[in-house]
């Protein structure tokens, strides 16, 4: 009560006296509130700007390009290599990135490059040719080198959902003239603000009043860095304070130069395909493929002018904007006095100088490759530091291979659908090109169309291998040599073989005809069914898995009798494996993609180098090794000597499954080894068999690559003979109807066989014929 | 009696008979005279058969000429063998890899990288690339006689 009547005897004091208090109650709230505010935002803008700032792709690249007197590579093949890697042609090479051509010699400055097993340094180098090869390289002072590299190009990358792309620079990288652009026409007090610039604003105030319209921003760089890296593209006054007061915390922290630095990363400067670029790192490669750091003027204005807008001054879509942009930057860097008139006039007249193939149609064009570099990378890293962890990853891809690849399948597969008048469109095809002995994956193709990043055939198609699978049930015989050997008599015979479940196999040659008692090899060489059956139920389905096993595959077999026929699906990839193993001389090593993994800061993660493990003896791998060379010198792949040297020494088997719906070729030299698939989608028929159909694009290829002579050397405890190969007995030189044949120690036959006399026959027939009898 | 009035040439006649045969099949080297093709048509292909190409072009391998790319491969394997003997190891089997993809038939590469790995105790890795270089190693007496040493040393650690 007393409390109430109080409160009516001085009623307009006291309520004075409350709204007084409670006013300044209200202002230390609202400067507690507002202090905590600031704390936040203090909070978040230094805690974003000192921790990871942005989630970076892994970008893929090439192998390196090793130099080298005596490597076949033609001037047209190096040129194209270089400008693939941006280098630019000039009359005489002065500066990294720069190349020069003259009738017989390429001049190259190289520019530097850290890899795995250290850094090589920029430097100029003289390569002449002799034909398509390389026959000398010398160093700036005429001295032989024994070789160089060139830095690898990059080939794709791994992205997150946003598909925000860039390629972090240092401030101290970036030419100077760029920075100077980039402050003249975006910030012209830059250097002498705290983060918000009123005059500036006022300047902006004026001129878009006056033109009645929103011509001018009033915005500082360290604004534009706010909004775009801290806050959304919302246009509000409370967005316009918050940039303002994040803008002066940020100035507070951090110096001119990070400020800078970050701003060069962070902008977004155009698009490829679904890829954002940011930065002026990678903007720099997708406009004009080159680092950032080789700009010229002309280029840098540009870039800087992208800036306002990047989709507006697109410069493949927009070049009359593009280049009026880019001669405005010129003018204001003139009036800044950053460059001299003369400098500007003389950039003016300078073309656009972009790449000619849009980036996302240019380069990004190996998915079925790169489809294998994440596979094997899912192995070792989790996909979202894939994404995000700016990891450089250094793969064993081959671009020259890579082209040669694609452009013979690409008009082999036409060729052969037009031949054989099969629908347009109808007929795909894979491949695999890996380099023999490193285990190195060179090149893929998942699809008869290049660049094609659907269903990858190379990995994923998996399709019965028909006789590809052959070597393995003649090396199974192989390895017992007291029961078999290259001249071993089996008898190509209709056969029939009930399985368990009551069903009868009865496999017949593709000719439907029968062959009698055949050596061995012939059964190889020439592709029999029933003899290779015949052979394989002798020596075991079990047996049989288990070499293909051995040879690499890992996937499921069923243990059936269509097993030995190629009954079991493998993709490319798998049949590059075993055969791998093959030409390896009985060493399995995983193919390999990738070469070694980098941090986004350069520093060496992860590298994955050869390794082998020895599956099969060199005694056994001869004896393959001369079966798969009578295959392309007498069977079914001998049309690729055809086109191919007689002196290139090969080996391959062809592989044609029921009614023809896959057509397989798996074939090595002593350097590269090819396998090719051919088929419809829809598992359809086709016209084609594996010598017909995959063989002619696997001779195409290797047609067109360094194929070095298989080394078919005679191993410790191989010994060759003569034999009778209708049979197996010993046979002479000359003496028609014997081979020379390689045996395992111990294996060869021992009794003569008709070519060889019997002594006392030939005394008898003396003693006739010099008696007339 | 006939019998008894020439045995010297009879024993002569079995002589050169006898000794003559087993020497008329040759142990080693290619044939001269190609054997008679045996060309029933290929089951796999049989739209594109061409004339039987004489089977004896299949023969062992001479030695490989020395290549033009030799220099490069032995100017790598020296380097290797540096940052071998620095005991960096890595280092140096991503040097002599370099060298394995110009020419994997050079046996030395894999001895380098066989006695990295046995420096780095991976005797299973090591014990396979010495064997994988072994084969290669042919005429290369000093190379040949390094792996089997060092072969041995690995059978003998592990």
């Amino acid at each position: 009560m007393a409390k109430a009547r109080g409160r009516k005897k001085r009623p307009g004091k006291r309520k004075g006296n409350s709204r007084g208090r409670w006013l300044t109650r209200l202002f230390w709230l609202l400067v507690v509130v507002g202090l905590l505010f600031l704390l936040a935002v203090d909070a978040v803008v230094y805690q974003k700007f000192t921790g990871k700032k942005w989630s970076l792709p892994s970008h893929v690249y090439s192998r390196t390009l090793e130099l080298y007197q005596g490597l076949s590579l033609s001037r047209e093949q190096l040129k194209w290599e270089l400008d693939s890697l941006g280098y630019k042609q000039v009359t005489a090479a002065k500066a990294p990135g720069q190349y020069s051509v003259s009738s017989r010699r390429v001049e190259i400055f190289s520019r530097g490059f850290e890899f795995w097993d250290g850094s090589e340094p920029a430097k100029l180098m003289t390569l002449t040719f002799a034909g398509n090869s390389v026959s000398g390289l010398v160093d700036a002072k005429r001295v032989e080198m024994p070789l160089a590299r060139l830095e690898p190009m990059i080939i794709g990358g791994i992205y997150p959902a946003q598909k925000e792309d860039r390629e972090l620079v240092q401030l101290g990288q970036l030419p100077p003239a760029l920075v100077a652009a980039l402050v003249a026409v975006e910030d012209q007090g830059f250097y002498s603000h705290h983060g918000v610039s009123f005059r500036g604003i006022f300047r902006a105030f004026v001129a878009n009043v006056k033109q009645g319209r929103v011509a001018q921003g009033g915005s500082t760089l360290t604004q534009q860095l706010v909004k775009n890296f801290y806050l959304d593209q919302q246009r509000t006054l409370t967005r316009k304070a918050l940039e303002a007061i994040m803008s002066v915390l940020l100035e507070i922290h951090f110096s001119k130069d990070e400020i800078l630095e970050t701003y060069f990363n962070e902008v977004y400067l155009g698009q490829a395909g679904v890829r954002s670029i940011h930065g002026f790192g990678l903007a720099s490669r997708h406009y004009f493929q080159q680092p950032v750091e080789e700009l010229e003027l002309h280029q840098i204005a540009l870039l800087a002018g992208l800036v306002k807008g990047a989709s507006y001054y697109n410069p493949w879509r927009h070049s009359d904007r593009a280049q009026q942009r880019r001669n405005l930057v010129l003018d204001v860097m003139a009036r800044q006095g950053v460059i001299d008139a003369t400098q500007a006039a003389a950039a003016k007249k300078k073309p656009l100088d972009v790449v000619t193939s849009r980036p996302g149609g240019g380069r990004w064009e190996y998915p079925a490759y790169l489809d294998l570099v994440k596979r094997q990378l899912r192995e070792d890293y989790q996909a979202s530091d894939l994404e995000t962890e700016g990891l450089r990853i250094f793969t064993n891809f081959d671009p020259q291979v890579q082209r040669k690849l694609e452009r013979r399948m690409v008009s082999r597969v036409k060729n052969l659908e037009s031949g054989y008048r099969m629908t347009a469109g109808d007929l795909q095809s894979a491949a695999v090109i890996v380099r023999v002995g490193a285990g190195e994956v060179l090149a893929i193709a998942g699809d008869r169309q290049p660049g094609y990043a659907g269903f990858n055939r190379a990995l994923d198609a998996r399709r019965p291998m028909g006789s590809t699978i052959k070597p393995a049930v003649y090396m199974t015989a192989l390895e017992q040599p007291s029961l078999y050997t290259l001249s071993s008599q089996i008898d190509d015979a209709p056969i029939s073989v009930e399985s368990e479940n009551g069903e009868v196999w009865q496999p017949r040659n593709f000719g439907r005809e029968s062959h009698g008692q055949i050596p061995l090899y012939e059964g190889l060489g020439y592709s029999y069914n029933q003899a290779t059956a015949k052979l394989g139920m002798d020596v075991g389905l079990p047996a049989i898995i288990n070499t293909v096993r051995r040879l690499g595959y890992e996937g499921s077999m069923r243990e059936l009798p269509s097993l030995m026929l190629g009954a079991v699906e493998m993709s490319p990839l798998d049949v590059a494996q075993l055969y791998h193993t093959i030409a390896a001389n009985g060493f399995y090593s995983p193919l390999r993609a990738i070469n070694s993994v980098f941090t986004a800061e350069n520093v060496p993660l992860k590298r994955y180098p050869f390794a082998a493990e020895q599956r099969f003896d060199p005694t056994v791998i001869h004896l393959i090794h001369y079966a798969l060379q009578v295959v392309m010198r007498e069977g079914t792949g001998k049309s690729a000597y055809k086109r191919l040297s007689q002196d290139l020494v090969l080996a391959g088997k062809t592989g044609t499954t029921n009614d023809q719906r896959d057509s397989w070729f798996a074939g090595f030299s002593g350097n590269y080894l090819s396998v090719v698939w051919m088929g419809r989608d829809d598992n359809g028929k086709t016209p084609l068999t594996g010598g017909t159909g995959a063989l002619q694009l696997w001779t195409d290829v290797m047609s067109e690559l360094d194929n070095r002579s298989l080394v078919f050397n005679q191993p410790e405890g191989v010994s060759y003979h003569w034999v009778e190969t209708k049979t197996g007995l010993l046979g002479r030189k000359g003496c028609a109807g014997s081979r020379y044949l390689p045996f395992i120690d111990g294996s060869e036959p021992i009794e003569n066989g008709r070519c060889i006399p019997e002594p006392l026959d030939n005394v008898v027939d003396w003693l006739k014929d010099k008696l007339g009898w | 009696m006939v019998r008894m009035k020439y045995p010297l040439s009879i024993l002569l006649v079995l002589l050169f008979v006898t000794g003559c045969a087993p020497m008329m099949a040759p142990v080693s080297g290619p044939p001269s005279t190609p054997p008679a093709p045996a060309t029933p048509p290929p089951d796999d292909e049989p739209g594109d058969v061409r004339d039987g190409v004489p089977g004896d072009v299949i023969v062992p391998s001479s030695p490989a000429p020395e290549r033009a790319s030799s220099s490069a491969v032995a100017q790598l394997v020296a380097n290797a063998w540096e940052y071998s003997r620095a005991g960096e190891y890595d280092r140096s089997n991503a040097v002599v890899e370099r060298a394995l993809r110009i020419n994997h038939t050079e046996p030395e590469i894999y001895l380098v990288m066989a006695s990295n790995y046995f420096a780095m105790a991976q005797l299973q890795l090591a014990e396979q690339l010495a064997r994988q270089g072994l084969p290669l190693a042919g005429s290369n007496g000093a190379v040949k006689r390094d792996l089997q040493r060092l072969l041995s040393q690995i059978i003998s650690a592990k």
